[in-house]
């Protein structure tokens, strides 16, 4: 028991990591229940079995004579060693057959909206396709209607990332040249986290994203607010801060629809005032993330491919952030 | 008279005895290997269209050979692979393991050519 009690901290520690936004054993999406129940068996039989080896090794060094011979026995070897792997694993192998096969449960995307996602070093390029073919741009947030399947279409521009948001479902890897295909369906409103889960290069540790689970009614509403031009500003550090984004250079890579601003090698702004985050989720939204970005971006995202803007003077850079923070 | 001393027990080398016991493991790592390397070259150049017949049938293929060369080495473990033992008790114990390692890798074999007609010949790549 005394020594038991320094690893007690440590494995409450430990704990607090199953639950979270970008915990797998807090499930939020269909495919994320199923992968939990399985993980679930999976821990409870593996622990069963550790019990079985270090009673079996307990009784061969200190059993009785009986209990040897018994164990010793070849028996044991051919029970435990073949028929059991055997029956466990083809149950397992089927199971996982229902799953990925045509009968599977998982739920099938109804066709009526498509994201697709293109892997950047290192953000999320995402698009909303709807049923009439509409395109809707937006990058490094993913938003769904909770309860409906939607299919998404997975690409990377680059190099291989793998898409992973733990409470929704299953990882997927982002192979240039190719498109893989998932279906994530939401089952409760909320907010999730997602990671690229493949080595892609510098700042990799920070290409995350969040997933944002609406009800459907304010989903649409949403989508049709995401669909339009930017707003136009109104405060005087606003459009000042417009003209300065404007005749900087950032609209060689960026996009504000609505303004001349059509530079696509970086993300969409159009909105981005109004995401959950910055930078790929390395941030929270808001106007002093904003400029620590601009100035800063190397120290708050090593090796991103963003170059730093310290020509701006603190008020100029106050002006820039106000103007990108009420772009929602 | 003095008798003559024993002579010691010449084994085999090693090598040959790992590679007895092994014949199971070893054929089962080919045929994985066969098999992933096909679907995996067939999908990614997409040259064929008919890539969800002829996938399949050539994992059945492969997965049929692999087994009847298993089955033999099960029934008879001497005939791919000699090794023999000059202790009589050491053959007896190689026999067995070698049979017993043989028998899951058949199963093995069995459940990746089964893969081949249970999921998409092309599916996910992860």
């Amino acid at each position: 028991m005394r020594c038991a009690r320094p690893f007690a901290p440590l494995a409450l520690l430990t704990l607090q990591d199953c639950a979270g936004v970008q915990s797998a054993f807090d499930p939020s999406g269909a495919e994320a229940e199923r992968i939990n129940v399985l993980s679930w068996l999976l821990i409870l039989s593996s622990v069963a079995v550790l019990v079985a080896v270090c009673l079996i090794t307990a009784g061969a060094l200190f059993g009785s004579e009986r209990w040897r011979a018994r164990i010793s026995g070849e028996r044991l070897v051919i029970g435990g060693g073949l028929v059991l792997p055997i029956l466990v694993l083809s149950i397992l192998l089927s199971y996982g057959f229902y799953l990925m096969g045509p009968g599977s449960p998982a739920g099938r995307a109804d066709g009526r909206l498509r994201v697709e996602v293109v892997g950047e070093r290192w953000w999320w390029r995402v698009t909303y396709v709807d049923e009439s073919g509409r395109r809707v741009e937006s990058a490094n947030e993913i938003r769904l209607p909770v309860g409906r399947p939607v299919g998404v279409e997975l690409t990377s521009a680059d190099v291989i990332h793998s898409f992973w948001v733990p409470r929704l479902a299953g990882k997927l890897d982002m192979i240039p040249g190719r498109t893989n295909s998932l279906t994530l369906q939401a089952t409760k409103a909320g907010i999730s986290r997602g990671q690229c889960a493949e080595y892609c290069g510098g700042a990799h540790a920070f290409m995350s994203f969040y997933v944002i689970a609406m009800p459907e009614d304010q989903f649409a509403a949403w989508l049709e607010q995401e669909a339009g031009d930017a707003q136009i500003p109104t405060g005087a550090d606003e459009t000042a801060g417009q003209t300065l984004f404007l005749s900087s250079g950032c609209i060689a890579c960026h996009s504000v629809r609505g303004t001349e601003a059509r530079g696509t090698i970086g993300p969409d702004l159009t909105h981005v005032g109004s995401r959950h985050s910055l930078a790929a989720a390395t941030l929270e939204n808001d106007v002093s993330a904003f400029a620590r970005w601009i100035r800063d971006g190397e120290h708050v995202k090593p090796e991103n491919l963003m170059p730093p803007y310290d020509i701006f003077t603190e008020a100029e850079l106050a002006q820039l952030s106000s103007y990108l923070d009420q772009l929602r | 008279m003095k008798e003559p001393a024993p002579q010691p027990v010449r084994e085999p080398p090693v090598a040959s005895a790992i590679l007895f016991l092994l014949t199971g493991p070893i054929l089962w790592a080919g045929h994985l290997t066969l098999v992933y390397a096909f679907q995996s070259v067939t999908c990614a150049i997409g040259a064929f269209p008919s890539a969800a017949t002829v996938i399949p049938a050539f994992v059945a293929l492969a997965t049929l050979v692999a087994a009847m060369v298993l089955l033999v080495a099960i029934w008879a473990p001497g005939r791919l692979t000699r090794y023999r033992s000059e202790r009589g008790e050491n053959q007896t114990f190689l026999r067995a393991v070698s049979r017993l390692l043989s028998v899951l890798s058949l199963t093995g074999v069995l459940w990746t050519g089964s893969a081949a007609f249970a999921l998409d010949a092309c599916g996910r790549l992860r």
